[in-house]
């Protein structure tokens, strides 16, 4: 089944198509949305919710985007929304839930948690623009062409500079030094 | 923090985060009682607005008439008082010549 023929099913609510979108899409989501929000279970409630809104709203989709960068526009929304109102309350979430999980954790373990942890800040201190491109770059693996296209930049080059801005800060924020 | 080149530090570290995302097999299967369960609480939703709309649209009716009864009222009575003022009467001269008139 080719894109247009998955799109035409879905626009049925077909749920065989449903579910093949679904499983194709299903952990790329989860990596993008809990890049961005740093939490497993607020990254599986927020794939739900992006499978609900296709569910619900494919109708309106009007296909000059592709499904991916469609999907994947809605699951940016829906975090950057989570971040902004857990932003409010933040001040309640500072337990880490990997803390919670695994409280025996070896030296080399928590010396990883601690600059995953230290990447999550940096990663929050970002501007938005090269938080999100950072995000689908790095814990997506997203090709930047499509990265311009989901974030509806001018050209692959402003990708490229929004990463290479982005490394910089995150760079500067974990106080990392290079070797050479 | 020295732990050489950055890219291929922040690539690890991305890595291990990425381990951490737990992937649920059953995720379809529970999404679709998930959404079995919102399409119920939706329709009961609607089920619930659309018994109460009937007693509100009633109630505003029964408003609007007690309003625009009273409002008439209101009306009969203020402009006696206008035509006993404008008479140099006393309302209760009005209502007994208006007796009278009828008689």
């Amino acid at each position: 089944m080719n894109e247009k023929e998955l799109v035409n099913a879905l626009k049925q609510k077909d749920s065989e198509a449903f579910k093949i979108v679904y499983e194709q899409y299903y952990s790329r989501l989860k990596h993008l949305c809990y890049g961005m929000v740093h939490n497993s279970e607020d990254a599986e409630d927020l794939v739900q919710e992006v499978f609900i809104d296709l569910f619900d709203s494919i109708s309106r989709f009007r296909e000059e985007a592709s499904l991916s960068t469609w999907l994947h526009r809605i699951a940016i929304n829906k975090s950057y929304k989570l971040l902004r109102s857990k932003k409010v309350r933040d001040i309640f979430s500072r337990l880490d839930y990997r803390e919670i999980q695994c409280p025996d954790k070896t030296e080399d373990e928590d010396i990883k948690s601690k600059q995953i942890d230290e990447l999550h800040n940096a990663i929050k201190a970002l501007p938005e623009r090269q938080a999100k491109v950072f995000t689908l770059f790095f814990y997506e693996n997203i090709p930047q062409k499509e990265i311009a296209d989901i974030l509806e930049l001018s050209s692959v080059s402003a990708v490229e500079q929004l990463i290479f801005r982005a490394k910089q800060n995150i760079k500067k924020s974990m106080k990392f030094e290079d070797n050479d | 923090m020295n732990t050489g080149n950055f890219d291929n530090f922040l690539e690890q570290i991305v890595k291990t985060d990425k381990s951490h995302v737990r992937l649920c097999d059953d995720s379809f299967a529970s999404f679709s009682k998930n959404m079995e369960r919102q399409q119920v609480a939706a329709a009961r939703q609607k089920k619930i607005i659309n018994y109460a709309v009937v007693p509100v649209v009633l109630l505003t009716i029964v408003l609007n008439i007690l309003f625009l009864f009273n409002s008439n009222q209101s009306q009969d009575f203020q402009s006696i008082d206008t035509f006993a003022e404008e008479n140099h009467i006393s309302t209760s001269t009005y209502y007994f010549s208006e007796v009278l008139i009828n008689e």
